[in-house]
């Protein structure tokens, strides 16, 4: 009988790099890879070959502002940033280290906190865009979105809480 | 005491009251990194107040010589979520301690709290 063997699909690799870019790498894959060092990794080395090979084709890889975007040009797709949820106008996916609720797009203020902030506060939807300069429809959608996740958004504050909780164990005792 | 105010607690409404208690309350950094928005405070030697202690702890655990961390959380029950009102009571508690207690340590606001 042939036995099978399984297809390795991940292979490990290994490099010496300078201390600055282990911490960035890490800094990296904590906020939008869960932590996941290879898939940080892996999707920088992406994004590099499609830089060169974009110039190997005569390409220019360049920056530059929406209003001045030309008539035609390929856009680099990076996995894990930001991206759109369909449903939602002003919340967007994050990759981060432990909370997976929707983010304000552009801020780093997670959907449910800006809610359950907006109401210990006693604010109305227009009060809570004013206090964070965001716009109204922004903390609509994050209020409704709350409503929505709402088991997801207390079981992270839960686990925000046991951390805090652990220091504040030791305030007391210190 | 000179605070960095991480972005969801960076409303109008507690920074006015820090102001008022003569806190010196550095501009939020919108959207950057933890490590780059912890840089920017332990250059400036600001206390850091956040709602995400755990996004913090392994950079306090790099840097042992921080100038604080102040961690706030969301009650398990919604009535003891902490107003801003009660935040900045609670800071100008911690303002009372001496820097030593501070400086190097990572105090939870909600413990600040009051009865």
């Amino acid at each position: 009988m042939e036995t099978e063997y399984p297809i390795k699909t991940r292979h490990r690799l290994s490099a010496d790099v300078p201390e600055r870019t282990q911490a960035r790498v890490r800094e990296t894959a904590g906020r939008y890879y869960r932590g996941v060092v290879s898939d940080a990794v892996t999707t920088a080395l992406e994004t590099f070959q499609w830089v060169v090979d974009a110039r190997s084709r005569g390409k220019r890889v360049i920056a530059t502002d929406v209003d001045s975007l030309p008539e035609s040009y390929e856009e680099l797709v990076i996995a894990g940033l930001d991206t759109g949820t369909g449903e939602w106008t002003w919340l967007v996916r994050r990759e981060h280290a432990w909370r997976r609720q929707l983010w304000i797009k552009g801020r780093n203020i997670a959907a449910g906190v800006l809610a359950r902030t907006a109401a210990a506060n006693g604010w109305t939807p227009e009060q809570a865009a004013d206090e964070y300069d965001l716009p109204l429809a922004a903390v609509v959608e994050a209020i409704r979105y709350a409503e929505t996740a709402a088991d997801l958004i207390d079981a992270e504050e839960a686990e925000n809480r046991l951390v805090a909780k652990r220091y504040e164990r030791a305030s007391v005792s210190g | 005491m000179r605070l960095y105010l991480d972005e969801d607690l960076a409303s109008r409404e507690l920074i006015a009251r820090l102001a008022e208690g003569n806190h010196e309350v550095l501009p939020t950094l919108r959207g950057e990194l933890d490590a780059d928005v912890w840089a920017y405070a332990q250059r400036e030697k600001a206390t850091v107040v956040t709602r995400n202690g755990p996004d913090f702890e392994a950079l306090v655990g790099t840097t042992p010589a921080h100038a604080g961390l102040l961690v706030v959380y969301l009650d398990n029950d919604r009535r003891r979520d902490m107003t801003f009102g009660e935040i900045a009571l609670a800071i100008e508690r911690v303002a009372a301690l001496a820097a030593t207690e501070i400086e190097g340590h990572v105090l939870v606001l909600n413990a600040f709290r009051g009865p």
